[in-house]
């Protein structure tokens, strides 16, 4: 069903605006015993003044954006037990476990191992008291 | 299909396609083998061994790549030269596009691009010169595209209407200061202000809600599409929402040909 999303329209755009879902990532390296401090991982694009017509930075981070309410859902989903499987085997866990791998590769030519963490935040601005770490993920091997 | 309204929204959305195609080319490397959004990563997704199969054949990477180009040369094509075979091959691609990104790539304007191809391939199987001799078909897809274009505006602006943080003009500072949305720093300086936020979110309303009308004259379908345009166009400089622009525009002269074929059928829309 997953698959047929796209036929059926939804036009409420931005009717929902309580929480904000946003991913970080830290790093510690293999040698060391603690993590350094939470990055943001899905970094904004700068728009370009072309931006309006052709905009594919602008458009790729929307998509990011779109797997992380979609890994949101899914998350409720294995929550609900409407689901069967672990975190890491979403589909959608593993595209942003990759996103952020690459995100560190391409920071860092000269790597030297090390391992890193993924967090996932739900922030509400109207009611801060009501954040929360909907997932702080185990640690995996670069 | 001769008809020249029907001619200028085949050649909007098929422009609108290039674009999409152009950028997702200019994207390559993010669903190359080593990238993220990678076929070896998302045919997990596909349970059955015959889709994965059949699928993994097409959304691969070179297949892939090969049917963005294939598609934009096409469009391009068909911009200068309209023709069934444009559309059809247009329709195809943006289909798998949105099936290969799991429908997440761009959401609203995905779900405008597919609605008004497949209508417009239903009327290129007409050959219809004027409004009285089209198909079922061809109607059919033209009522759906009017339909779906009022909808997405109605809907939106009810939701929002129903709720006090959109009434009180605080959801439009919020969406555009503290959203994931990458917002243009002038704009989130405008809407900092209380009465301006307010005034603004207010003919937002206004116009989502009030879209239906559009449909009761030709004059005010016209006026409707034109403000539609400029909200767009503003969503497209403000929010970095290219898409959604292209993919609308070409659905506003089906809707003024839909506004037509219901005034001349209806005396009271005179």
């Amino acid at each position: 069903m997953n698959l047929l999303r796209i036929f059926i329209p939804s036009w409420r755009f931005f009717d929902e605006l309580g929480q904000i879902a946003t991913v970080s990532h830290r790093t510690r390296l293999a040698d060391q015993s603690d993590f350094g401090p939470w990055q943001t991982s899905i970094l904004k694009p700068t728009q370009s003044p072309a931006a309006f017509l052709f905009n594919p930075a602008g458009n790729l981070y929307l998509a990011s954006q779109a797997l992380v309410q979609q890994l949101m859902v899914d998350i409720l989903n294995l929550k609900n037990e409407t689901d069967t499987g672990s975190l890491e085997e979403l589909c959608s866990f593993q595209l942003l476990q990759k996103h952020i791998e690459l995100q560190l590769r391409k920071n860092n030519s000269l790597l030297p191992p090390l391992f890193f963490q993924i967090k996932i935040s739900v922030e509400d601005p109207n009611q801060p008291q009501n954040n929360y770490d909907a997932v702080v993920s185990k640690e995996y091997a670069l | 299909m001769n008809i020249p309204l029907l001619v200028l929204s085949e050649r909007l959305i098929l422009f609108s396609v290039l674009i999409q195609n152009l950028e997702m080319i200019y994207l390559h490397k993010n669903f190359s083998n080593q990238g993220v959004w990678s076929w070896g990563l998302l045919q997990k997704e596909y349970r059955n061994n015959l889709s994965k199969k059949l699928f993994g054949f097409i959304f691969s990477y070179y297949p892939f790549l090969t049917l963005q180009i294939v598609s934009a040369l096409s469009c391009a094509i068909g911009i200068f030269i309209p023709q069934a075979l444009s559309l059809w091959c247009a329709t195809i691609v943006v289909i798998l596009t949105c099936l290969r990104w799991r429908g997440n790539f761009n959401g609203g304007s995905d779900y405008m691009t597919v609605i008004v191809l497949c209508s417009l391939s239903l009327c290129s199987l007409s050959t219809a010169s004027s409004a009285t001799q089209l198909g079922i078909l061809a109607q059919a897809g033209i009522t759906y595209v009017s339909i779906q274009t009022v909808f997405s505006y109605f809907i939106a602006g009810w939701v929002k209407i129903k709720r006090s943080s959109w009434r009180k003009g605080i959801a439009l500072t919020q969406l555009l200061t503290l959203s994931n949305y990458s917002v243009q720093p002038s704009i989130q300086k405008i809407v900092s202000n209380h009465k301006l936020s307010l005034i603004l979110t207010w003919s937002v309303l206004l116009f989502e809600c009030l879209f239906p009308f559009s449909l009761l004259h030709p004059d005010l379908s016209l006026l409707f599409i034109s403000i539609a345009f400029l909200f767009h166009l503003t969503n497209a400089w403000a929010l970095g929402l290219n898409r959604f622009w292209l993919s609308w525009m070409a659905s506003y002269p089906i809707l003024y040909f839909f506004c037509l074929q219901l005034s001349s059928r209806f005396s009271f829309f005179k």
